[in-house]
């Protein structure tokens, strides 16, 4: 029993160096085996589907914000990609934007890989407009016109000869407004943009910042919301069900090394808590 | 600045005079299309009521101070410790750390930081000890190294300012977490602030502070980030007591019957949301074919929170 | 006199936007809202004014340091250098794809950040082993929510266990909804009193100066 105690004692002060190491073998063992896991698609992620399906029967094009650079990368790139196929699948048309500068090149790089996928052309399918600066009075802005903040588009091309272009001049003009970001940016749109001009609004984010989107979710000021690589992993499985995707793609792959990591902060927190109360005990 | 005398009265419908004159012609002579001609935009009258209701009991609340009738308030944890963490750091002889957030100055809760930064830098003068302050926004960093300035003037130590004790870092935010994290371990801080706008690399900040041994204090508006700082921080500041603890700190009347004001304001939502439950559960057992409907349609939607 | 319009000028300007905001937002028509849309477009260039000051506040700092030879003053010649050389070649070939400046960014910086971002899984799991401790009542409440919903997020555990998704999900919508709305009025009434103070020249910290 002493025995045990003392072992409490040290457990209780363990050098989080031991906790980094443990960390970092479970997010690398899925790497090397083959575990595959599935998820089920949540109450949210089905919203976001019915709320962009809608969009997508009407006549309208959707306004995509991306705005997530390298650093989340790995959390955030599966979600727009399985977004992208979803819009394009359905031969729907698209403009695209962006707040964060280390954005821009990653979505010249999806928009190619799409319209080699789905033979588009740009200009009548997608649009891409680039950086803008100054998030909030563009985000407000946009509601009364797309030409005071966009005169170009990424390419050069003033936005009077694109013809995707031509019958957009307002957020009244698009069926729905996605933005896929990694940081606060869906909060501004609901705040400067949402509440002022009132249209549908979907967002994707990382799972740190999801949390805060649900007091939104239920006013309807948002009308669904892909929360995280587990979010992805979910719009994933939906899509596959619904014959849109052939395979899982990478947020699913990503599970296993989620899963893992949970299972061993789980373990800690019960190594924890046991050390904790025997050395209580011994305190007394 | 409240007092208004015949002067300022004049001078102040004088300049909205110009202004109007002004922006009528701006508004002539650009095409404004898609603008409207509507006056009053109806739809924000909820807000527009809500406004005026806080104006009405802030202007009250700041007459009532400046005649100095004692207000209370309640404490706030953190903020009592202000002058004990200050304290710590002079025991031990090593600086203190304050980061004023990742918000810009548009942020009230930048502003709010910075007041609370105001005091800390003036309390540590006094006590011989410095307070580094890492900058994210280049546009907050002068203002901070203005602040901090005044503060040690205000302490009659205004030689002792360093101005590299307030740099500015970088507005990549793991960028300024690296840095300020190495700045902790370099300079090896006795007590952290943490106290503004946060994002995601909240945690790599203060899980470095906790893991140096520092006493932290924590605060932020950014919800997502609290749990984080509760569990690294000695303790923390929970959204508004952010706003209170800066208008507490400067402890002149004026300042604490802005926070008796909110206080009020709150006791009268926490009523209309009670009547808004009341309401829509009668609605819901009654059906919707009461008298009054439409009065409880909006409290219904008055108290979900569409205005806010 | 000159003195005293330097020092209360900034509070006009302050009191007559502020105020000029708060209007506009109640008044959709042209006359008012032409000139807010003139204003929203200023604020684009003068965001690369802002950069101009960063760069000055970053050289500033090194330069002083590389002079008076402080501790450390190895690393901010290579601060110094490493902006020169972006800002050199970012003007000389260009920031497009495919350029060094381009380049440096993807291949440099982008993997430099990745890796702060992925540190968070470390430091979430050593701050969770540290506080997550029953040591009260209420942090047996968090620490058994906190459990609940960690175990809901593994697919594996999700799909197995019944209703744990549902606890999860009520967990966060119910409870947690809830403590954050009262938290978001708070801090929304703290910001307009913020913002009143700020208007009607209560506030001075900001712009006090020498003992002012």
């Amino acid at each position: 029993m002493n025995y045990l105690r003392t072992a409490a004692a040290k457990l209780v002060g363990l050098d989080r160096r031991v906790v980094f190491i443990a960390v970092f073998v479970a997010v690398a063992i899925p790497f090397f085996l083959p575990v595959h896991f599935t998820a089920v698609p949540e109450e949210e992620t089905i919203q976001f589907d019915n709320a962009l399906v809608q969009a997508l029967q009407s006549e309208k094009p959707i306004l995509v914000d991306v705005d997530f650079g390298p650093q989340t990368m790995a959390e955030m790139e599966p979600m727009l990609l399985a977004l992208l196929h979803r819009i394009f699948q359905s031969g729907h048309k698209a403009i695209f934007l962006t707040f964060m500068t280390e954005a821009t090149s990653p979505i010249r790089n999806y928009l190619a890989e799409m319209e080699s996928i789905y033979d588009l052309e740009y200009g009548r399918d997608y649009v891409f407009l680039g950086y803008a600066s100054a998030y909030a009075y563009t985000m407000y802005g946009l509601g009364n016109s797309f030409s005071a903040y966009f005169h170009r588009d990424d390419r050069g091309t003033p936005l009077d000869r694109l013809p995707l272009m031509k019958n957009v001049n307002s957020l009244r003009d698009v069926s729905v407004v996605i933005n896929i970001a990694s940081n606060a940016f869906p909060r501004f749109w609901i705040q400067y943009s949402v509440t002022p001009h009132g249209f549908d609004f979907l967002a994707g984010t990382t799972a740190v910042g999801a949390t805060e989107y649900y007091p939104y979710l239920q006013t309807g000021q948002l009308k669904g919301l892909l929360a995280g690589g587990r979010g992805a992993a979910e719009y994933e499985t939906l899509l596959v069900e619904k014959g849109i995707l052939k395979g899982p793609g990478d947020a699913t792959a990503g599970l296993g090394a989620q899963s893992l990591a949970l299972f061993t902060i789980l373990g800690f927190i019960l190594i924890g808590n046991v050390a904790y109360f025997l050395n209580r005990g011994k305190a007394r | 600045m409240l007092s208004l005398n015949q002067n300022r009265f004049f001078l102040a419908v004088a300049v909205t005079l110009l202004m109007f004159m002004g922006s009528t012609v701006y508004a002539a002579s650009v095409q404004a299309d898609g603008m409207s001609a509507e006056w009053f935009d109806t739809s924000r009258i909820t807000h527009l009521i809500a406004l005026l209701v806080f104006s009405g009991l802030f202007f009250y609340f700041v007459w009532r101070g400046k005649k100095g009738r004692p207000l209370h308030i309640r404490p706030i944890d953190a903020m009592d410790l202000l002058g004990d963490a200050v304290g710590r750091a002079a025991e031990m002889g090593t600086p203190m750390l304050y980061a004023p957030g990742l918000g810009s100055l548009t942020d009230p809760v930048t502003v709010a930081s910075l007041n609370i930064l105001s005091k800390v830098a003036e309390k540590g003068a006094r006590l011989h000890t410095r307070t580094l302050v890492p900058n994210y926004g280049p546009l907050t960093w002068p203002v901070a190294q203005e602040v901090v300035r005044q503060a040690y003037t205000r302490a009659g130590k205004s030689r002792e300012f360093n101005p590299d004790d307030v740099p500015y870092l970088t507005s990549r935010s793991f960028t300024y977490a690296a840095a300020t994290a190495g700045m902790m371990q370099r300079e090896k801080t006795a007590t952290n602030f943490f106290i503004g706008h946060f994002y995601s690399e909240s945690l790599i900040l203060t899980e470095n502070g906790a893991a140096s041994g520092a006493f932290q204090i924590g605060g932020t508006d950014a919800v997502e980030q609290l749990p984080f700082f509760i569990t690294t921080c000695d303790k923390v500041m929970i959204g508004e007591e952010i706003f209170a603890a800066s208008a507490l700190v400067v402890d002149d009347p004026v300042s604490r019957s802005v926070v008796k004001a909110s206080d009020w304001f709150k006791v009268i939502l926490l009523a209309l949301f009670a009547i808004g439950l009341i309401a829509a559960l009668l609605e819901a057992i009654l059906g919707p074919q009461l008298p009054g409907d439409a009065t409880i349609q909006w409290l219904t939607a008055f108290s979900r929170g569409d205005w806010l | 006199m000159r003195d005293r319009i330097a020092y209360r000028l900034p509070y006009a300007v302050m009191a007559v936007l502020g105020l000029f905001m708060l209007v506009q937002y109640y008044i959709p028509h042209q006359v008012v809202q032409a000139p807010r849309q003139m204003m929203l477009q200023w604020k684009q260039p003068l965001n690369g004014f802002i950069i101009l000051l960063a760069i000055v506040g970053i050289a500033t700092v090194h330069v002083r340091k590389i002079y008076r030879q402080e501790r450390r003053w190895g690393y901010s010649i290579i601060t110094l250098g490493a902006m020169a050389a972006m800002i050199f070649v970012g003007f000389a070939y260009g920031v497009q794809e495919g350029t060094i400046f381009s380049d440096w960014f993807k291949y440099l910086i982008s993997p430099i950040e990745a890796t702060m971002f992925s540190l968070l899984a470390f430091y979430v799991a050593s701050a969770a082993f540290r506080a997550f401790r029953a040591r009260s009542a209420s942090a047996a409440i968090l620490l058994v929510s906190a459990t609940v919903v960690m175990l809901a997020l593994i697919p594996a555990v999700s799909q197995n266990i019944p209703l744990i998704s549902e606890i999860s999900a009520f967990i966060l919508k119910y409870p947690n909804t809830a403590a954050k709305r009262a938290i978001l009025i708070g801090v929304s009434l703290g910001a307009i009193s913020v913002a009143l103070k700020t208007i009607i020249g209560i506030d001075r910290t900001l712009l006090e100066r020498d003992g002012k």
